[in-house]
């Protein structure tokens, strides 16, 4: 088990934590942030690169004041990485040779490992030859080989196509139960998150701001900040008046909204754009609004309405037009709210 | 190429004259030593200025490159007053029988100081070439700084180590002002052997030009001869790291 307990260090203008945060065996935690929120920080802390104030705290031990060659934590670092002057087989063993392991035995070690991750057949290659699943696999492969205690991701999948993504997201959910070992992954993409994690740490300025399982990330955030980062594209500022088992908002921009949350004061009323209904028909004047931007995506269309008093962004299966004028129609069920300190 | 092409019928009797071919293979050794220092020296602390921020640091990289902003002719005023005046630890330096003038030693420190700026602006450029993270990746596989740097850094930059140790290489060859302060002769196999460079100067003002082109020529074709077999292996041990 990892903990973190205060952790806080600043670099230039920039100033990570104060983070206290631990990691239970094989758990996969998603620790997601904006960029520059200081994920990738917070994973080179870990390792030992910065020195930092707090304690690291690694299976009882305070690992704090170790080197990165102590601490026997593995790491993938964002940017491809390989020791381009050996082949595969070099760089998977590179760990091993360092802690003196036979030859006979790291060439079988290696030779394991590279079939678990579906690279055997790159040993001989020359690692600068690899593609970027090729250099993912072998990045895994090499940390992997150690037995660390905790593997730190960093944006693993950032620089992968789809299709190769899709192949590393299986391995990668498979780590912590086939090696035994906790995983921390960073990441600013929020299906890669949900997709993988146990639990979601969301980090902010160099904070974490809110942690829990994807679920409840995902579905009601307690922070505008992972709200806005989780795909609740509409958030605005209004108050709301509880009316027994829900809430009437009244948002800053004029409009009255209900939502089923039940919640009595200032809050941030947060509407996911692909939940916003849109028809043709007579509705709400203060919910009519022009076709702004129409951007084709893989889900459907994602257009921009703009009302008399807000800009509010929907995302539709309907082909519609720029220039056209419709009515947003909000459920109830999908205005979450958040309170506004 | 015209200093060559003048200089052709000659360049043979030159290369037989067994005081030039002295101060040729003196003039090699004291280049050889400039750049296996640059080498062996230059790289941890080119590493040192690529990677970490320190105190002074401004006035360190001022330093390095202080040979190529004044003339050479005071670096060897440097030496001579570090090494054998009356000031300084000059004294300290005499008693323990640290003769620099006229020696070979002398001479490497000289052309050591003067060399050492290029190829270590090009290790320096190199290292900040290198991701970071490479390092960081295989301190977290276990390896030391100190093996990290020999085992990690050094390969990926080879080439540039490869090329800043034939700069200077070739610095130190060409060096004339400082030597003439400091090694004007030096002791070399029991006899007094000058640079070759200082020999040339020393034909040029006993013999006049035409006595000074054909060593000129001679030395131009030595140090073509010697970089072209130098690329010629840098080149295959490329093919071989493949």
């Amino acid at each position: 088990m990892l903990e973190l307990i205060d952790i806080s260090l600043t670099l230039g203008n920039f100033n990570l934590g104060p983070i206290s945060l631990s990691i239970n065996p094989r758990e996969y935690l998603i620790v997601i942030g904006r960029t520059g929120s200081g994920k990738t920080t917070l994973l080179k802390t870990i390792v030992g690169a910065y020195s930092s104030k707090g304690r690291v705290i690694l299976e009882d031990q305070d690992i704090t004041a170790e080197p990165p060659e102590k601490r026997n934590i593995g790491y993938v670092s964002q940017s491809f990485v390989s020791f381009d002057h050996l082949d595969v087989n070099g760089n998977i063993e590179f760990g091993l040779r360092i802690r003196d392991i036979p030859k006979e035995e790291r060439v079988q070690l290696a030779k394991q490992i590279a079939a678990e991750l579906g690279i055997e057949y790159l040993l001989n290659r020359s690692a600068r030859t690899l593609s970027g699943g090729e250099q993912q696999r072998l990045s895994l492969a090499r940390a992997l080989i150690t037995n660390p205690k905790v593997l730190l991701l960093d944006e693993p999948l950032s620089m992968l196509d789809p299709e190769t993504k899709r192949t590393i997201i299986r391995i990668l959910k498979a780590i912590p139960a086939r090696y035994n070992v906790p995983v921390i992954h960073v990441t600013h993409e929020w299906d890669e998150a949900y997709t993988l994690a146990d639990r979601i740490a969301v980090m902010d300025q160099g904070k974490i701001i809110e942690a829990g399982v994807p679920e409840k990330i995902f579905d009601q955030p307690a922070n505008r900040h992972t709200a806005k980062l989780v795909g609740f594209e509409n958030i605005f500022k209004g108050k709301a008046t509880s009316n027994g088992s829900a809430s009437e908002v009244q948002l800053e921009n004029g409009l009255r909204l209900a939502s089923s949350t039940n919640y009595s004061g200032p809050v941030y009323a947060c509407i996911r754009p692909e939940k916003i209904k849109i028809s043709n028909n007579q509705g709400r004047d203060d919910l009519k609004g022009r076709i702004e931007e129409v951007f084709r995506e893989q889900s459907g269309y994602r257009i921009i309405i703009s009302t008399k008093n807000f800009e509010i962004t929907v995302i539709t299966k309907d082909k519609l037009v720029k220039g056209e004028v419709v009515v947003v129609t909000i459920p109830k069920e999908s205005v979450h709210l958040i309170p506004a300190m | 190429m015209l200093l060559v092409f003048l200089g052709a019928n000659e360049i043979i009797s030159a290369l037989e004259i067994g005081s030039f071919l002295g101060s040729i293979e003196v003039t090699f050794v004291i280049a050889t030593a400039a750049a296996g220092f640059a080498v062996i020296v230059g790289t941890p602390f080119a590493y040192l200025l690529a990677r970490h921020d320190f105190r002074f640091k401004e006035i360190v990289d001022a330093i390095v490159d202080l040979p190529i902003m004044i003339p050479h002719v005071i670096v060897g005023i440097m030496i001579v007053l570090a090494f054998a005046s009356s000031s300084g630890l000059s004294p300290f330096f005499q008693a323990i029988g640290f003769n620099v003038i006229d020696t070979l030693l002398g001479a490497i420190i000289a052309v050591i100081f003067l060399s050492a700026t290029y190829p270590i602006r090009i290790f320096e450029g190199a290292i900040r070439q290198v991701d970071p993270d490479v390092e960081l990746t295989a301190r977290t596989l276990g390896a030391t700084p100190q093996f990290t740097f020999i085992h990690v850094v050094i390969p990926k930059i080879w080439r540039s180590v490869a090329n800043g140790a034939i700069i200077a290489w070739a610095r130190a060859v060409a060096e004339v002002g400082a030597l003439l302060v400091v090694a004007y002769y030096v002791l070399f196999n029991g006899s007094l052997v000058s640079p070759a460079s200082i020999y040339i100067y020393e034909a040029y003002e006993g013999l006049g030009l035409a006595g000074a082109l054909k060593f000129s020529a001679a030395l131009v074709v030595v140090i073509f001869a010697v970089f072209i077999v130098y690329r010629v292996i840098l080149r295959y041990a490329r093919k071989m790291k493949r």
